[in-house]
């Protein structure tokens, strides 16, 4: 009797010893092994690239983007069309145009050869921004008056209290050049943060073509024949396979932070002539959708 | 500055503890310093020193009180002797700890070292002749809950030269678990049988922050980004058996996806296998060993090369060899896939027969070879290299076409007189220099003798030794042709001793016949040991267990002075 | 300012040195743990030789003096040991890649030690030890009496002599 208490002792004892060990040793058990399955080894990236091109446009001024929404069928866009020549004319530098051919007005048909100036986000920002009449223009898409939309008659006033007030919170320095060996557009930014930000901050980088003769209906005889215009003039048509809404900061950013990007666009196949091309590039706020800073750079061969 | 106080508080408590036991605890230590004065030879390719002179030097304090120790290293490296890293260049505390046992537990906060079983998973180690350190900084806990059993666990960052490894995220964390059982001691009825097996395991696992990394296809210009796993674990088994005079021994390692900059970012997963078995029995010792090493470098940060960092070792599987011309050719483990096998046999002549004389005589014979593995090549990337893919796939029992390296070597020792002893050894080496990293170069054949006669005249000794190496490959670099050694050792009362060598490259054809010659004398009293060298020294490659360093050429003084408290 | 710091520390560990030829009281072999040849895991603080003094010997089979040592003590070590009682542990320091041929070797060459096996150099580190070959003498009470580096022929002359001292209770130096 007095043996089998021992031994039953002795092995609780021991019992005890290794559970005790094994407490110890288990929470180093989080020993893990990631397994990376075959399609995310090397994961593609839609328009990143670690390739560079020498930055030239780095002049240091807060610009204003209006952005035209308009359409062939649009009869009243000529008007604004030239109201928007008129503005470069007066801001310069300044003033960053971009033509958004969007809605039903846009649509192409086959009496005109089924042209289609539409992309895929200016269908969704002409919806997102409320541009269902036309024209329509956004301006820094800040809204005025409790809309987005600003009618090409208050353009110019809208400007000119937008570069009064507008903060210059940072620089958007570009480089651009097409290559030939991919069939891309190589982009390559600078943003440089002159103050501090408190919000994430998006990129948006597009390519707008001038200088595309096509057929634009009109009413008024001031811009060109009515009821078409055989020979219009298209500029800073906004064409497809932009980039939208890259992440470029996500948090807050100190004052002086330099964020380097890098982009490839494939171009466009409806493109008619790259040298007409230029580069737009706009950081907006990630919540508001409100444009910080713009900056254009005309495509070098 | 807190560590200036503390290093000299703690010098201060062991010197006065170590005369009077303070506490009970006792005090030892060594010490070690290598001094190099070596000037500038374009004949042998010895670069400037500007510094004139550079010295490495350590000292170990241990305190040990009972069941409880600690202790610590104090290394400079001003400035690092050549061929030591530039970065180990310093001085600093290098290594402390404090350890305690009670019971079953052994605890030890702070640095330290260990292997789980033949470290083919993890292995934290010191060779100083090679500046390799991968010392651990975390916790040790050594579990031995009863007789036979013994349960490892550890978990820290590797030493990086003198980085504070816990102030960046560089770093991988590495944490490790390791069981050891004795079949014999935890199977009551089996522990009298004369068959004893012991079996272990390992798990070992890395932190390694994710890198971003990316890659081009030329064509499209699309970029794609390599998703790097963050945790990389491994697994080993291993098996270790002993009948009478047979024994075995064999592991099997795992290690999970790890591209890395030494296997070209690839996923493939690594593996490695090790068996060695022998046959002991008086006057005749047996041993053969084959391994496999598939993508096996597993280090705590993905983009480091070089010796730093690694977490396990691979032995290489070819002789250590300490005659300088054996070793002219070295082999080192090519880490990302070999195979290679070796034999020993060991076989004592009795004394008093025909052929073993009057003493008995000692037969060597050593075998091994080196083979790259089967690499079945995947698809290539967008890029058109083998980043992000899965790189190869091996077949397990397939070998590779290439030869890395082939010797045989026969090595007798024997007693000619009473004050004669000789000891002859013979290689034929065949070596691909792809083990230096340089690939399709002509192999070098070549065939090495040694002859070592030591005499003894009472208190006193004199040592002759003869080294030729026979080679027909001349073009250059390290293939020059034949060399031939001869060395001269005088050791008086066991105290002083005297060396003179010269290592002539007499069949060189591209460049100048140059002498190596050396003088050396030191002095050995009890603990203590000096050594003052001048002379030449060749540029080479000093290998210690599989890992080497390469050792440039220099021309001058050095100087060593060692000592253990 | 690190070069200061290094020179005063070694100042004061070769005042130590100096001290430690006069007035060490003698250090005891440390718990690490260790394997024997046949796999028993063994504490060095148990190595034991029942109550008599002991030897502990630093090798390596790429080691030659060691080699030289180990040799030439196994030709006068059954003498030795009917003549003293002395045992010897041989600590083998051969890492993964050599360890293998620990046991053909030793007995092949027909040694009577008792051979250890001190694989990622625990001991060799606990106990000072720069290069083999390193000799340990501890005596009867498990304190380290004697210690020496190196090997040149007839320095196993030396040692049985210091070991007879050690066996009366003679103080060596």
């Amino acid at each position: 009797m007095v043996i089998d208490k021992w031994l039953i002792s002795k092995t609780k004892k021991k019992m005890k010893k290794i559970i005790y060990s094994l407490l110890f040793i288990l929470p180093l058990f989080w020993v893990s092994c990631d397994k990376i399955e075959d399609d995310e080894k090397l994961v593609y990236l839609k328009g990143i690239t670690t390739e560079t091109t020498p930055i030239t446009e780095t002049n240091s001024i807060q610009r204003v983007l209006l952005e035209d929404y308009t359409g062939w069928k649009c009869v009243n866009c000529p008007r604004a069309a030239a109201k928007a020549t008129e503005l470069i004319g007066t801001y310069g530098e300044q003033l960053v145009v971009m033509a958004v051919h969007s809605t039903a007005f846009a649509s192409p048909l086959a009496s005109n050869n089924n042209v289609d100036f539409r992309t895929e986000y200016g269908e969704k920002w002409a919806v997102d921004f409320g541009c269902s009449s036309l024209p329509a223009g956004l301006i820094n898409r800040t809204k005025v008056g409790g809309a987005y939309t600003i009618g090409d008659a208050n353009w110019d006033t809208q400007i000119q209290s937008t570069i009064s007030t507008k903060e210059h919170l940072m620089d958007i320095n570009l480089g651009a050049v097409y290559k030939e060996s991919y069939n891309k557009i190589l982009v390559s930014t600078e943003n440089v943060f002159l103050k501090d930000v408190s919000y994430s901050t998006q990129i948006n980088v597009v390519v707008l073509e001038s200088g595309i003769v096509g057929v634009q209906l009109n009413s008024n005889t001031d811009y060109g024949t009515t009821p078409k215009i055989e020979d219009y003039v298209f500029n800073h048509v906004l064409r497809k396979n932009g980039l939208i809404g890259y992440p470029l900061s996500d948090s807050a950013v100190s004052k002086g932070t330099t964020v380097s990007t890098n982009y490839l666009i494939d171009v466009d196949t409806d493109i008619q002539d790259i040298s007409k091309c230029t580069v737009v590039v706009f950081v907006t706020n990630s919540s508001t959708g409100e444009v910080i800073q713009v900056n254009q750079i005309h495509l070098s061969e | 500055m807190k560590k200036i106080i503390l290093i000299i508080s703690f010098v201060a408590f062991s010197i006065n503890s170590y005369s009077q036991g303070l506490f009970g605890g006792k005090v030892t230590g060594n010490f070690q310093m290598d001094v190099q004065a070596s000037r500038e030879d374009s004949v042998i390719g010895a670069e400037k020193v500007n510094e004139k002179m550079l010295m490495n030097a350590f000292t170990n304090i241990l305190y040990t009180n009972g069941d409880f120790s600690a202790g610590m290293r104090f290394e400079a490296y001003l400035n690092p002797i050549l061929g030591f890293d530039s970065q180990y260049k310093g001085a600093g505390l290098a290594y402390r700890f404090a350890s305690y046992k009670k019971d079953f537990l052994e605890i030890t906060a702070g640095n330290y070292y260990e292997q789980f079983g033949n470290g083919l998973i993890f292995r934290s180690y010191e060779e100083k002749n090679l500046g390799l350190d991968n010392a651990m900084d975390g916790l040790k806990v050594i579990a031995r809950p009863m007789e036979g059993v013994a349960i490892k666990g550890i978990i820290g960052k590797q030493r990086y030269y003198w980085e504070d490894v816990w102030a960046s995220d560089d770093f991988g964390l590495v944490r490790g678990i390791d069981g050891e059982v004795s079949l014999n001691s935890v199977i009551k009825s089996f522990s009298s049988s004369p068959l004893q097996v012991t079996l272990g395991g390992s798990f070992v696992s890395v932190y390694d922050k994710a890198d971003t990394r990316f890659i081009i296809d030329q064509q499209t210009g699309n970029n794609y980004k390599l998703t790097t796993p963050e945790n990389i674990g491994s697994g080993a088994a291993r098996i270790q058996m002993s009948y009478n005079a047979w024994n075995l021994n064999a592991e099997y390692a795992r290690k999970g996806q790890d591209p890395n900059a030494v296997n070209g970012y690839i996923f493939h997963e690594g593996e490695a296998a090790y068996v060695s078995a022998g046959y002991s029995a008086k006057g005749l010792g047996i041993n053969v060993a084959a391994k496999r090493i598939d993508n096996m470098s597993y280090k705590s940060r993905r983009s480091e090369t070089g010796n730093m960092l690694n977490i396990n070792y691979l032995p290489a599987l070819t002789r250590q060899h300490a005659y300088s011309l054996f070793a002219m050719y070295p082999y080192a483990t090519q880490v990302n896939g070999e195979m290679g096998i070796q034999a020993d046999i060991m076989y004592k002549l009795k004394k008093k027969t025909f052929l073993g004389g009057e003493y008995g005589t000692d037969l060597k014979l050593n075998y091994s070879r080196a083979m790259s593995i089967d690499k079945q090549l995947v698809a290539t990337n967008p890029a058109g290299s083998y980043e992000g893919t899965n790189g190869y796939t091996s077949s397990f029992f397939k070998v590779g076409d290439d030869i890395y390296f082939e010797e045989i070597n026969l090595e007798i020792s024997k007693k000619i007189s009473h004050d004669f002893k000789l000891n002859f050894m013979y290689s034929y080496q065949t070596f691909n220099p792809i083990a230096i990293g340089h690939e399709g170069e002509e192999f070098v054949y070549a065939n090495v003798f040694a002859a070592d006669v030591t005499q003894k005249m009472n208190k006193n000794s004199l040592r002759y030794e003869l080294q030729l190496l026979l080679t027909e490959q001349n073009y250059g670099e390290w293939a020059t042709g034949n060399w031939i050694q001869g060395t001269l050792e005088y050791n008086l009362g066991g105290r002083w001793f005297a060396a003179a060598s010269d290592q002539w490259n007499y069949g060189n054809e591209t460049g100048e016949k140059t002498h190596y010659y050396n003088f050396s004398i030191g002095y050995t009293k009890g603990t203590n040991r000096i050594q003052i060298s001048y002379g030449k020294q060749r540029e080479g490659i000093i290998c210690i267990g599989g890992v080497c360093r390469m050792v440039p050429a220099s021309n001058g003084l050095f100087a060593t002075i060692t000592s253990s408290f | 300012m690190k070069r200061i710091i290094f020179a005063l520390l070694a100042i004061v560990l070769s005042c130590g040195v100096l001290s430690a030829q006069e007035n060490k009281s003698g250090a005891n072999l440390p718990t690490v743990s260790v394997k024997t040849l046949d796999g028993k895991t063994i504490k060095a603080s148990e190595f034991s030789n029942d109550g008599k003094p002991f030897v502990v010997c630093f090798w390596a089979t790429w080691c030659k003096p060691c080699m030289m040592e180990l040799n030439a003590m196994a030709e006068l070590y059954e003498n030795w040991q009917k003549e003293t009682g002395i045992k010897i542990y041989a600590v083998s320091i051969d890492d993964a890649r050599t360890c293998p041929k620990v046991k053909p070797l030793v007995s092949a060459s027909g040694w009577t030690y008792d051979v250890i096996l001190d694989q990622n150099s625990e001991l060799k580190r606990a106990l000072g030890v720069n290069n083999p070959p390193h000799t340990f003498l501890v005596n009867g009470k498990g304190e380290i009496v004697w210690q020496h580096v190196g090997y040149a022929p007839g320095d196993e002359d030396n040692l049985i002599e210091v070991f007879k001292k050690v066996v009366k209770g003679e103080d060596v130096k």
